[in-house]
This record gives C-alpha cells, structure tokens and sequence, in this order.
C-alpha cells in the first residue's frame, strides 16, 4: 500500500453534557492512501460521523478531541483555529448527507462553490465563479454555466448533492470525507452519484472516507472496511476480509441484515436484537456482548473483559476486537 | 419581474379598498359622538342662528352618507366651503378642512410629517443597529455575561414606558449634564448639525426601548440559524467564524427582522404620540392629540387615515424586501 495521506491514531472524542461526559469515540485508529477509499460502517450512534467531524476539526465546543489526526505526518488535532482553516475545504474536504440542507437557500450555487475557491485562493469574485461552473460542469451539472445562478432548491436532489461534491472538489483535496452522500437518494441517483465519486476520485487520486451504513454500496467501492460499535472499532480489514472472512460477531450480523444476489437466497434477512448502546453506557467488557448470539461459546470474559482488535487470518490487517478466537459459525 | 409588478399592482388596489372601508369606519365612529364640532366653531355666547350657519358652513347639516361622499369627492376634485368672499377652498387632494387650524389636513399633515419621520427614521436605523448588533453578540456568547447583559438590556427596555425613559433622559441629560437641548426642534434643511443634536435624546429613547424586541428576535433567530446544516458546511469549507457568522448566519436572520422592522416603522411614522409630547415636537402625533382634544374630526380622519396608509406600506415593502432577501419566495 501506498503512504497513506490520512492517519487517524487512537482518536478520541468525549463531548461534556448535562449529563456528564459522553465518550463518542473511544480510541479508533485508520488510514488512507491517496486513491483509496477507506468506508467506515456501523449504525447511527456508533461514532462514525463523529470520527469524520473530528477529522474536519469541526465539532461543536463542548467536544474535546484527543489522538492523533495526521495529514501526510502533520498532526492536525491542537493546531491552532487558524491554520486548521486553511487546512478545512482546502488539503480536507467534506461531502454531506443531505445537500438541501447542506447548501445555503440564500445564496445561487456557483456562489458557494465559488465561495469555496475563494477561500483558499486568492482570485477574483469573477474568475472563482468561472472556475464555480467549470467545476459543476466536471460532477455533471447541464448548462452548468446558466444554472449556476440558480437556487439549491430550484435543483433535484441528485443534482444537488452533485453540487455538495463540486464544492468539496473545487480546491482539490487530497482526502475527501463523504458522510453517507446517498442516503437521501433514490436508488438510481445513489449508483450515479457512487460513480461520480469513484470518477473524480481516480481523475485527482483523491483519498476517500466514505461514511456508510449501506454495506451494498460499501462492497463496490471500499478497498479497507472500519466497523464501527459503539465508539470502538469491531473490526477491520479489507473489503474481502470482511465480506468472505468477517471474525466479528456484529459484522456477520451487519451482513446477514443485507440482502444479496451473489449467494442462494435465505428465507428472511436476518436482523440484530436489540439496539446499540448509548455511548459511555458499557464500562466494562464487550460492548456488543448484551446482542451478541456467541457469548456463550466464551462465556465470563465477554462481561468482565473488554476485547482489543487481534490480527486475523486475511490479506495483511484484518483485524476484530472479539474473544472468540476463531470464525464463528453463522448463526440462522 | 412582471410578476413582482403584477404583485405590487395587486397589493396597492387591494389597499385602496382597505382604506375605503377604515375612512367609512373612521367616520362613523366620530360622527356617533355625541357632540357637535360646528358648536365650538360658534363661540360663545352660540344663538342658533349661527349655529346653523356654522353647520352649514361647515357641511355638518347634510346627511352623514353625504358628508362621506363630500370628503371622497375632495379627494380627486378638492373641496369648497362657503360661497363669495367667505368660501374657502381645499385643494385636492382635500382629506379635509380643519376649521379650528383654518388649514387643509393634507396640509398639516405635510407640515407635521418631517418632523415625525425625522424622530422615526432616526430611531428606526439606531434600534436596528443596536437591536441586531446586540442579538447577534448575544447568540454568539449563549449562557455567557455578554448573553445576560443583552438579554437583560432587552427586559428592561420592553418594561420601561416611554414617557419615563423620555423624561429621566432629559432630565439627566438635559438639565443636570446639560449636554442637548430639552425640546424643540431645527429642520434638516436649515442646519443638519443642530437637527440631529435636537433629535439625539429621543432617538436613543425610541432606539433603547423598541431594541428590545430586535435583541430577542436576533439572538432566538441566530441562535436557530447556527445549529443549520448550511452553517456546518461554511465551516467545513474554511470559512471563519466571521464570515460564518455574518454572511451565512445574518442572512436568514435578516428576513424576520426587515419584516418586524418595516412594521414598527411604518407604525411610528403615523406619530410617536408620547414621545412628541415628551420632547414637544409639534409632529403628527401632537397633531392628532390636539385634534381629538379639540373635537377637529376632519384631523382625526385625516391623520388615522395616513397612519393606515403607512401600515398598507409597510406591509407591502416588508412583501417585497421577502421576497428580494429569500430567493425561496421569488424564484418559486
């Protein structure tokens, strides 16, 4: 693998709230290679857009972020608010899940594309706004230059979310971070806007963190897959690693609850009991341990001991955080 | 823009209507008092002779409805009262003849109104300042002194009246610092430096207490604003927290406030009733207290029918500054 661009080291994100401190991330590490694409999956609340958000240096002030965060060796986690601006939009960009409310309603869209140029370069209102329709012309936009005078909400939401990723592109970064950039969509508009992706990540060799919880579309465009539960990562590896050699109990159940073509149909998606922990409420042990159906193939130190991610049979780093040494069967 | 033409038209005869109906209301309402304006016309001792001829004169022995039609007529052809040498005319438009003041009321309205609008504009640009300055400063700090101090700012302004705020500062700055003048007032036209430091104390007086809601409505509307997913993506572009603030946050803040602001302000240009009397500035408010004081209906009529006016504008800029300031209303 190449150097990577983005390394995160034992990230952690504890937000203070009237109910005290809240761990939402508790120590991730993950990297990136410019061209790659690293997806980060799990459910709401498992700490994946925090994790992305603390990379931003975005997060709200009463979030205290610690580890590591390195674009190419320079640690961004403590630098000053006005050399991480320089470092935001411009060397990191980010794509949002839903692009009517991530686009200012009082500005037309080649403004804010151009507002992103123009912060980071030092031109005129004339030529970023040139620059603004070349760029929506390049992610798809027809008649880019006459549209880009209009409104978000005079586009539809594919086209939309087609401007999100021109102004995330617009500086060219070298890592682009897409928090779920489908999931408002319709299926057909998901795949072309996957493909847009995919295009402008392999025109500029972008390195892209895709935030997902849809492992369909993770599998077709993921090199290295992070599980993430519960603020900690479950498991990690490649995309084969996890798809044909998932070790952790919560990814063979992510799987199960995917539909598939690629294998003899089961009678019914399987689904996970229960539901995911709020953060800071498993002190001890496995957090996955109260839903996980192969506690019993370990027995006490799923309760007592918190397991840390071991290397895995795989291609290099496939790594789970599970007691259960071995693949476990998959339960139906 | 025809349809912003089409619109305008609309709002404008729709307004003529209203005003129609509130000069028919207007009437009615002081022709049911139970008191006769051709009886101060008579002086003392009155003998009925004169009485009638006063009412004549006056055009008070005709019927009501035709009293109503008479004022409507005056206002396209002007108005005659009397005949020979004794007529008096009214030109038009004629929204009555005060015979106390032996003036036209659209003349005294004219002669009355720069001295209104002077207080009111003035007033109008401090409280804006001050009121959005303050909010913003106020949602910026939340929870902190600056917030407090705002927002306590705010409680006392709205709880304050008028006329004692009015008379504390001239006392203060009046008689005991003697730092400007304790009433009267210059026109612009004849020394704008002497118009101004007439006016400062009840600019500050309107500004200070009519802030108040202006603080609120800003700090609650900022507030809201920065907790959008738009102001996430400015930050997440490299903007900083100026420019989030004031060219992403400002700007849908703006639209409540210019709607509150029109309103408030076509409200005071009908006549700052107590604080003309405070400071004694003979405006429109002073104007139609001495009217209703002196039974002078064609006054009263004429000026609450401005003031409707004024209203009628008011909301009809407050429509279209909407619909310049949110693209979402005018590009439907």
């Amino acid at each position: 693998m190449a150097e990577p661009v983005l390394e995160v080291h034992d990230l952690h994100v504890t937000f203070t709230t009237e109910h005290g401190l809240v761990p939402a991330v508790d120590g991730i590490d993950f990297a990136v290679a410019p061209g790659q694409t690293l997806a980060i999956v799990g459910e709401s609340g498992s700490g994946k857009s925090v994790s992305s958000t603390a990379v931003m240096g975005i997060l709200p002030s009463n979030a205290d972020v610690s580890g590591e965060v390195l674009l190419d060796g320079r640690q961004l986690v403590g630098l000053p608010a006005d050399e991480l601006r320089k470092i935001r939009g411009n060397d990191i960009a980010m794509v949002f899940q839903d692009a009517l409310s991530a686009l200012n309603p009082y500005y037309t869209v080649g403004w804010q594309v151009a507002e992103a140029y123009r912060l980071h370069h030092d031109v005129s209102k004339k030529a970023a706004f040139r620059r603004a329709a070349e760029m929506l012309d390049r992610v798809g936009i027809p008649d880019a230059a006459r549209r880009a005078n209009s409104y978000p909400h005079e586009f539809s939401g594919g086209m939309r979310q087609r401007v999100v990723i021109a102004m995330a592109l617009v500086n060219d970064p070298r890592v682009l971070i897409a928090d779920e950039p489908t999931t408002a969509l319709d299926v057909t508009v998901q795949a072309q806007i996957m493909r847009l992706l995919a295009d402008v990540q392999e025109e500029f060799g972008t390195a892209l963190v895709l935030i997902s919880h849809d492992l369909g579309v993770v599998a077709e465009v993921a090199d290295d897959i992070l599980v993430m539960y519960a603020g900690r990562a479950a498991e990690r590896g490649s995309v084969r690693d996890l798809f044909f050699r998932a070790a952790h109990p919560y990814s063979l159940g992510l799987l199960g609850a995917m539909p598939r073509v690629d294998v003899p149909p089961k009678p019914r998606l399987t689904t996970i009991p229960g539901s995911p922990p709020s953060p800071g409420s498993i002190t001890t042990g496995c957090p996955f341990q109260p839903r996980c159906a192969y506690t019993h193939l370990v027995g006490e130190r799923c309760i007592t001991e918190r397991p840390e991610l071991t290397p895995r049979p795989g291609e290099g780093n496939h790594e789970a955080a599970c007691h259960l040494g071995r693949r476990p069967e998959v339960i139906l | 823009m025809p349809d912003l033409v089409w619109f305008v038209m609309r709002r404008l005869f729709a307004a003529v209507l209203v005003m129609l109906a509130l000069s028919l209301a207007v009437y009615l309402i002081f022709y049911a008092i139970p008191a006769d304006p051709a009886h101060l016309a008579c002086g003392k001792p009155c003998t009925p002779d004169r009485l009638e001829q006063a009412r004549h004169f006056m055009q008070l022995d005709q019927s009501t409805l035709q009293q109503y039609v008479n004022f409507l007529k005056g206002v396209f052809v002007g108005r005659t009262f009397g005949d020979g040498t004794a007529a008096v005319h009214c030109n038009a438009p004629c929204f009555g003849y005060s015979f106390p003041l032996a003036r036209p009321v659209t003349t005294l309205i004219m002669d009355r109104l720069p001295i209104t609008a002077s207080i009111a504009l003035g007033a109008a640009i401090l409280w804006l300042l001050l009121g959005v300055s303050l909010g913003v400063i106020a949602a910026l700090n939340r929870g902190r002194i600056l917030d407090r101090l705002s927002v306590g700012f705010a409680l006392i302004g709205v709880s304050t009246p008028s006329f004692l705020l009015g008379l504390l500062a001239i006392l203060v700055f009046g008689f005991w610092l003697n730092m400007v003048p304790v009433n009267g007032y210059v026109p612009l036209t004849e020394s704008p430096v002497d118009w101004a430091w007439h006016l400062i104390t009840p600019w500050i007086v309107l500004a200070v207490l009519q802030a108040a809601a202006y603080i609120r409505l800003t700090r609650s509307q900022m507030l809201e604003e920065l907790n959008l997913d738009y102001i996430t993506t400015a930050r997440a572009k490299g903007a900083g927290e100026a420019r989030v603030v004031l060219t992403h946050g400002l700007r849908g803040v703006l639209v409540p406030i210019i709607t509150l602001f029109g309103l408030d302000l076509g409200a005071l240009l009908g006549g700052a009733i107590i604080t003309e009397k405070v400071f004694s500035m003979q405006g429109l408010g002073d104007l139609l207290i001495s009217a209703v004081g002196q039974l002078d209906v064609a006054v009263v009529v004429g000026v609450t029918l401005f003031s409707a006016f004024l209203i009628i504008l008011a909301n009809l800029f407050v429509d279209i500054v909407h619909g310049v300031l949110d693209p979402r209303v005018s590009h439907g």
